[in-house]
């Protein structure tokens, strides 16, 4: 028995090794091949990798509001296959926040180059008016006066007149060479009759024979997209009108660029050149701005955009806790609705979100898009928040999403004491220094009114608002200082149709609990007598929440007694 | 047992024992030959064996753009050798590997897209790797590592 298990040990380990050696004997490949390809970029920026910025600073100049300014740039498709791209940008300013006020960028490009011949005949002969692309940046009229000029032959280019600017080139004994920018009444001398060049965007010659041939260059980036012409020239005393119509208006139209589409595609090889067009507002805050420019590759679109299931969080920053209880009810809006900035509101919201335990998330069922969430709280804890979120489209088969943003976060609402303290002006101290009980407007002229407020609950909010003071008639509050900071002019709001409220004011930023915050009023009665009343102080706290289903809370206030 | 009967048992015993030897003594075979074969591999790319590297380095290219690497395949043998081509791995200049699909290889053989080709006894073959980047790739120096199989069904 025991010889027969060693045979059967024997018998195996051969069978094993003979496996082994056959295995060993087979190749697994014939050959390898290692090949090595150095990859450059498809698409090239003014013939640069994406890791070269290009910056441009505008030579340091200053740019002044109301500004158009272009700049020349070209794409090149190195690629074998046609590529789709289009432009983004982004603008920061100094504190290198995104700001896109007051700065418009487009992208342009080159129209087919414009073209005009027309023949003006007059009686003493025929004026040849041209315009074209020069096809190096410039756009130029040439007016050829076909006969010897008996006088010294004249030319105007007017750009948008009377708003635009002039170029002329002409003679009469004071009018060579000069631009004018006539919506600013600027006139600049730059040239004299034998032709000359403006800064770097008005070239003027004479040419032929007899100086029979004038032409006016001027550089296509100082020229808008699209605009009106019109010409001047004297053929031998007689003055020629060029495309001007009967009230002496321009007629000559040119479009010389007009907007990229987006995205865009370059075949293989295709060069395009385009200018980035910057439009600065004449109402823009002066400053420092960085626009930057990036080509792109556009996003493809997701698979499913609709009937999506959309998840989303709910925190209480108070309680460091998500909530998920039936009591918070987050509605959904289409975009652009204010759901708590009107005093009623009686839109009906497109869905209303459930608690999912199993997703240990809140879900809706909405479309991708842009939503506006309301989310409130039908105890009274937490302020109602409005947020503008996205839903994404997806590729994913389950058709669920991440609302953006994940977590929307509430706010629970902390309470204020307000105390109240009163000193009349002493005019023979020169200071606010008699501690009273009421304004008494026959003793004292004026007063300074110090209101303590006193926040409490642990992370816990008084969102923004304005702390409220009835008016009375004949005192004046002339200054106010909040926390230090004085304010001489002091608002007031004589409409209650909006908010409910009327009444002096000044506002306030988010408080947060445990924080004391500081009012002095300073009123004064500027002599008047048998002024009586009462002033109502009233802290109008969150004043973004304006719908009045929303504010369940009471706004606190504190009295103070006008007598006489 | 008396004398006779162990004389019958020894006389049998020696009998069986002669019958054995002379069975053992027959000859097994009438000659044994050894013979050794130097064998080569069947299929040889580029001319080379398996264990010889081929490296090459293709022109400079864009993303978006689609190279092609030619070699050969020479069937040494004398029946039809199947092959398959397989991608080992694509690599960075820092040696990560791209996974991202960025990079896409595939072969041709006589303008077909395949993945396995015949090739006839004592005959050679030609065959392309095609290589198609990604338009919107970063830029940098690839290589891929390719190798022809055997093709076992």
């Amino acid at each position: 028995m025991k010889f027969a298990k060693k045979k059967t040990a024997i018998l195996a380990l051969t069978l094993v090794l003979c496996i082994g050696i056959a295995s060993a004997a087979l190749l697994d490949y014939y050959g390898r091949i290692v090949t090595t390809v150095n990859v450059n970029q498809a698409i090239y920026l003014d013939g640069k990798p994406y890791y070269e910025d290009i910056i441009e600073d505008f030579n340091g100049t200053e740019i002044m509001p109301s500004t158009i300014i272009f700049t020349l740039h070209y794409l090149e498709n190195q690629a074998q296959n046609p590529i789709t791209m289009q432009f983004n940008y982004i603008i920061t300013n100094s504190t290198g926040h995104e700001d896109h006020k007051g700065i418009t960028v487009t992208y342009l490009e080159d129209s087919k180059p414009y073209s005009f011949v027309k023949d003006y005949a007059t009686e003493r002969g025929t004026l040849h008016v041209a315009v074209e692309d020069t096809g190096d940046g410039w756009l130029q009229w040439t007016y050829t006066y076909a006969d010897n000029p008996t006088h010294t032959p004249k030319m105007t280019v007017a750009i948008n007149y009377p708003h635009g600017f002039c170029i002329t080139t002409f003679d009469d004994g004071s009018h060579d060479g000069w631009y004018y920018a006539p919506d600013v009444g600027t006139t600049v001398r730059f040239a004299d009759y034998s032709g000359g060049t403006y800064e770097d965007w008005v070239k003027t010659s004479v040419s032929g024979e007899n100086g029979n041939v004038l032409s006016v260059a001027i550089k296509k980036t100082r020229l808008p997209n699209e605009f009106l012409w019109h010409g001047y020239a004297n053929y031998n005393g007689i003055p020629v009108w060029i495309e001007i119509d009967e009230n002496y208006l321009p007629i000559g139209h040119a479009t010389i660029r007009e907007p990229i589409s987006s995205p865009f595609t370059l075949a293989p090889g295709e060069r395009l050149d385009f200018y980035i067009r910057y439009e600065f507002d004449e109402a823009l805050e002066p400053g420092e701005y960085t626009i930057i420019t990036k080509v792109v590759t556009p996003a493809t679109p997701p698979k499913y955009t609709t009937g999506l299931t959309v998840k989303f969080k709910i925190y209480d920053t108070a309680t460091y806790a998500l909530l998920d209880t039936g009591d918070v009810s987050p509605e959904f809006y289409v975009a652009g609705v204010d759901p708590i900035g009107t005093r009623t509101f009686a839109t009906k919201p497109v869905a209303v979100a459930a608690y999912d335990s199993t997703l240990g998330a809140w879900t809706v069922s909405l479309d991708a898009g842009t939503y506006v969430v309301l989310i409130k709280k039908d105890t009274t804890v937490i302020y109602p928040e409005v947020f503008t979120v996205t839903v994404p489209g997806t590729n994913s088969e389950d058709k669920e999403v991440w609302l953006e943003p994940s977590t929307l976060n509430v706010y629970e609402k902390a309470s204020v004491t307000i105390t109240t303290a009163l000193l009349a002006y002493n005019a023979t101290s020169g200071a606010y220094d008699v501690s009273v009980s009421n304004m008494n407007t026959t003793l004292y002229d004026k007063w300074l009114v110090t209101l303590m407020f006193t926040v409490s609950g642990t992370d816990k909010i008084i969102k923004a608002g304005r702390i409220y003071q009835t008016k009375i008639s004949g005192l004046v509050p002339e200054e106010y200082s909040l926390d230090g900071a004085v304010k001489t002019t002091v608002l007031e709001d004589t409409d209650a149709s909006d908010d409910g409220v009327t009444g002096y004011y000044c506002e306030f930023e988010e408080w947060e609990g445990g924080e004391i915050h500081r009012l002095d009023l300073y009123f004064n009665d500027y002599g008047a007598t048998g002024i009586s009343g009462t002033i109502t102080v009233k802290l109008f706290q969150y004043y973004e929440c304006l719908n009045t289903n929303l504010r369940w809370w009471t706004d606190q206030t504190s009295t103070i007694s006008v007598v006489n | 047992m008396d004398k006779r009967r162990v004389f019958q048992v020894v006389v049998a015993v020696l009998v069986i024992a002669l019958v054995s030897i002379i069975a053992y003594a027959a000859i097994q075979y009438y000659g044994q030959i050894t013979t050794t074969v130097p064998v080569e591999q069947a299929v040889w790319v580029d001319g080379k064996r398996y264990n010889e590297i081929i490296a090459e380095t293709l022109s400079p290219t864009y993303g978006g753009c689609i190279v092609y690497a030619n070699h050969t395949l020479e069937n040494k043998g004398d029946t039809t050798a199947m092959v398959e081509f397989a991608l080992i791995n694509i690599t960075d200049s820092h040696g990560n590997l791209v996974t991202d699909g960025s990079i896409t290889v595939s072969w041709i053989v006589d303008g077909q897209k395949v993945d396995k080709t015949a090739i006839l006894p004592h005959q050679t073959i030609t065959f392309s790797i095609v290589i198609e980047f990604h338009y919107a790739i970063m830029p940098d120096t690839y290589t891929i590592t390719t190798q022809v199989k055997p093709y076992v069904t």
